[in-house]
């Protein structure tokens, strides 16, 4: 073997780990990514049926309780969640116009109230709950794609 | 949305009278009116809000230290100031917010804005 060509060879070695360990990072990260986004989508379809049980059931007993549970779903949970997304690299811009109407949807009439009125499965209360949940479920999904798209398989 | 960088934030707080909802109110604050409880938006505005615009004192409302908000509190508490006759112009310039959700700022800002349209139509 000739003198040079042990330390290319090493060269190559080296370069070679580097670009494994940088795709193997990527792939942990994503998969991270991937579940928070899980979490997420988990988190806004509990919001939704609890949001729905809140306001169309006419028996009080655990409105207190899906109260305090939705404030903290809504605010501290849904919050959190996308903060951490979004300091992972997930750009959530358009989110966070449709995390504010979606707490509006839910908590902004007939909400804490002590004139509560059962509402229908047909209210406004309702169709715009599950409207904003769907939009900011789709938005999420959309913005993960847009990272991940080349790197998805 | 932009975040206020935390240099800007501390120079503010430094600056500033610190209106802590979670601590200074209620850790769990809900509902509307008087009638819907005891930590509700009417009261808060009463106790809070009605003295500083009073004084025009500059504040800042720290939104983080509670069990999250209804937007029925919300409203009530700083879009109700506009029912009370402060103006728009008044309200944003004695009260800043310290949150870490950009969501909550939006959505009071829109409360007030929007009862200020309403208050002129």
């Amino acid at each position: 073997m000739t003198e040079w060509a042990t330390p290319v060879t090493w060269v190559i070695v080296i370069i070679g780990w580097f670009i494994v360990n940088h795709q193997h990072n990527a792939r942990i990260k994503r998969n991270e990514i991937r579940t928070l986004v899980d979490d997420i989508q988990q988190l806004l379809k509990d919001i939704e049926n609890n949001a729905i049980q809140y306001h169309t059931q006419a028996d009080r007993t655990h409105a207190e309780r899906l109260s305090f549970l939705l404030k903290q779903q809504l605010n501290t949970g849904l919050t959190d969640k996308l903060g951490l997304l979004n300091e992972l690299g997930i750009n959530l811009e358009q989110c966070w116009p449709i995390q504010k109407e979606l707490r509006k949807a839910i908590t902004l009439n007939n909400f804490d109230s002590d004139h509560f009125r059962q509402q229908s499965y047909s209210s406004n209360i309702v169709m715009e709950t599950a409207l904003y949940k769907n939009q900011l479920s789709r938005e999420i999904e959309r913005a993960f794609s847009q990272k991940y798209h080349f790197n998805a398989h | 949305m932009v975040y206020p960088d935390q240099q800007n934030l501390n120079t503010m707080k430094k600056n500033k009278r610190i209106i802590d909802i979670g601590k200074d109110f209620s850790r769990f604050p809900a509902g509307r009116f008087l009638s819907d409880g005891p930590n509700n938006g009417e009261k808060f505005q009463i106790n809070f809000l009605i003295p500083v615009m009073k004084k025009d004192e500059p504040v800042i409302i720290e939104l983080d230290n509670t069990a999250g908000y209804g937007s029925s509190f919300l409203e009530e508490a700083f879009g109700g100031l506009i029912r009370k006759g402060y103006s728009a112009e008044q309200i944003h310039r004695c009260l800043s917010f310290s949150t870490q959700d950009p969501s909550l700022i939006a959505e009071i800002n829109s409360y007030i804005d929007e009862a200020s349209q309403e208050s002129l139509s």
